[in-house]
Formats: structure tokens, sequence, C-alpha cells
């Protein structure tokens, strides 16, 4: 079980939380706002009411105890700051904090934290892809240089094996797994709707209308892949 | 439009009515069914449509059946349509909600 301390009650930081609890974590959460600590302390182990920007108050809440911590106070850049380097100063190993441009991701990251996540940033990105590109389910940056695309296989490859669609020898893509939608029997005799996920799918798997494609590849190679549907 | 045979209606001669076999309706349904169990989506389309247009009343399973062939195909809006077409006309349509409620925001 992990040991994880949430500094920040916002919308991004109590779904972390709440969700690391689920996952089995012991989570300590840690808010300047009483009555927001006070409604989560029924989810998770520990709920402080502290000022996370002095370090005697994180000491007291015990944070040197924790290994992992997920810093979001919003846009307080001023706050990330103190409490990233508190957190450090207290030995925390790994310290994920929150940021909302460039600018302040620099600056935390020469401060110390060990990821710096840009979650409005992402999210605009996937948005903007998918409205610009409905056939584009997800989008994932793996690295500067890879990604993973969720896509609506392209009329080229339909009706072909996947060894015939040439993903990988013309594209240069790995297809991680393939999500389908299969229209079954159930139990009751009712005609439903049932989704399966082909993981690694073999060479000669046929790839039919309304497949759903989980690529993994350079970006360019995405690109030129993305271009097939239009 | 599909005939069973032409007969003689009301004792006036020539006027000939068309009568539909409802057998024949659902052995379109059933077609339908076919193909999309079969994951051929294109066929179960068509197949269901001509259900729909041969019917006087409207059939909200057909509308399910093609919600679902139209799902699979990841044609969402006219999936919604038709799931919101079943429900037009069974409000109490189960599987149609829960379709409808999984491609909320697709």
């Amino acid at each position: 079980m992990k040991d994880v301390v949430v500094i920040g009650l916002g919308a991004f930081g109590s779904t972390v939380a709440l969700e690391l609890a689920k996952r089995g974590c012991n989570v300590l959460v840690i808010d300047r706002d009483e009555e927001q600590v006070e409604a989560f302390s029924q989810y998770v182990v520990n709920a402080v009411t502290a000022d996370a920007t002095d370090p005697r108050a994180l000491k007291e809440a015990g944070v040197e105890n924790f290994k992992i911590a997920v810093v979001s106070v919003g846009e307080d850049i001023a706050s990330s700051i103190l409490i990233t380097m508190n957190l450090k100063e207290l030995g925390v190993d790994y310290v994920v904090t929150k940021a909302t441009t460039e600018l302040q991701g620099r600056i935390l990251r020469k401060i110390g934290a060990d990821k710096v996540i840009f979650p409005e940033r992402d999210i605009a990105l996937r948005t903007a892809e998918s409205i610009a590109n409905p056939s584009i389910f997800d989008y994932i940056e793996l690295s500067p240089s890879y990604g993973i695309i969720e896509i609506v296989a392209p009329p080229q490859v339909i009706g072909k094996t996947l060894r015939e669609s040439q993903i990988r020898s013309k594209y240069g893509l790995n297809l991680i797994a393939i999500k389908r939608e299969v229209p079954i029997i159930d139990e009751g005799g009712k005609t439903v709707l049932s989704e399966e996920i082909i993981v690694s799918p073999a060479g000669d798997e046929k790839l039919i209308e309304g497949d759903v494609l989980v690529l993994i590849g350079k970006y360019d190679d995405l690109e030129r892949f993305k271009k097939l549907r239009r | 439009m599909i005939w069973r045979g032409l007969r003689n209606s009301g004792g006036e001669k020539g006027i000939m009515e068309k009568e539909i076999d409802p057998g024949i309706l659902d052995d379109l349904k059933e077609v339908g069914r076919f193909y999309l169990l079969h994951q051929r989506f294109k066929e179960a389309i068509e197949s269901l449509k001509k259900a729909d247009e041969s019917s006087d009343v409207p059939d909200p399973e057909i509308y399910y059946l093609l919600g679902m062939a139209y799902e699979s195909i990841r044609n969402y809006e006219e999936a919604r349509n038709y799931y919101e077409k079943a429900l037009q006309y069974d409000k109490d349509f189960a599987l149609a909600k829960e379709r409808l409620e999984k491609i909320v925001g697709k």
C-alpha cells in the first residue's frame, strides 16, 4: 500500500485523493479550508487543516513519513513553489505538482518537483484533437517523440487482416489493442452490445468497420496514419 | 413494398387492397438481427430500415437494433437518434436507455 499526501482539495486534488483511497492507498489530505477537510475526512485515512506553505505545519501533520506527494493548490504559483520546496526539504521522495503554464512548470522543476503536470493543457490538447478529428478518441503523449492514439479504423484497412493492413510495415506503428462493440445475445435472450478488447492482436485478425485501434508510434507516423481517414 | 396477394375489396370490382404479411416484417427484423449479430453492420442497417419502412406501427425494437448497428460502427449521432426514437415509442425501454447513457459525450 502506498502512502501519499495530497495538498490542496480543489476539484483536481480531491479527485486524486479519492481515487487513490479507492485504490487502497493510505492518503493524507491537507488543505487550509477547515470545512473542506472536514467533509473529506470520511473518505481518507487522515485529513488535516493546515497552511502547507508553513514547513512546521507540514512537519506536524507528519508529512515526513510520506514518500509521495501531490501538490494542487490552484492558480497560486507562489504557494505551489513554497509547498514543493518544503516537501523536498522534509525528504519526500517524489513530488508531483500541478502547473498551468510552461513557465510555472520550468520554475517548479528547478526547485525540485519530480514531476510537473499540466492537466488543463493536456485536456485542452485532447479536446482540440477530438473536435478537429472526431475519429480520434484519445491521444496520449508518451515522450517528446512517441505517443498513443485511439482512432476509428480508416476505410483503407477495413476488411483486411492486420498483416494486410500494413499498419506496421508501411506506417511503422504498433497496434496495442482493438476495441470492438460486439452485438451478442445475453443470458436473458436480449440482443445487447458487449465491448470486446483484443489485446496484442495476431497478424491474421481481421479489422472490421467500427473497430477502434489503439496505436503506439512516433508522432510523424501517427500523423500519416491519421490523415488516412480524411 | 411487400405484397402478399391481391384481392377484391367490398365487391367493387377492380379495387385492390395491398396487404402486408406481418410475418414478413418479422423476418426482415430477424434478418437485420442476424446480420447485426454477425457484425455485418451495413446489411443489418439495410434490413432494419426496410423492416421499419414496411411497418405500419413503429416498432421500438427495430430502432434499438438500428441504434446498436450505428453504435458499432461508431456513428454516435445516428445511434443516439435511433435510441431516442426507441424511447419515444417505449419510454420504459431500459436497454435503449442504458445505451443512450453509455454514449453520452461521444
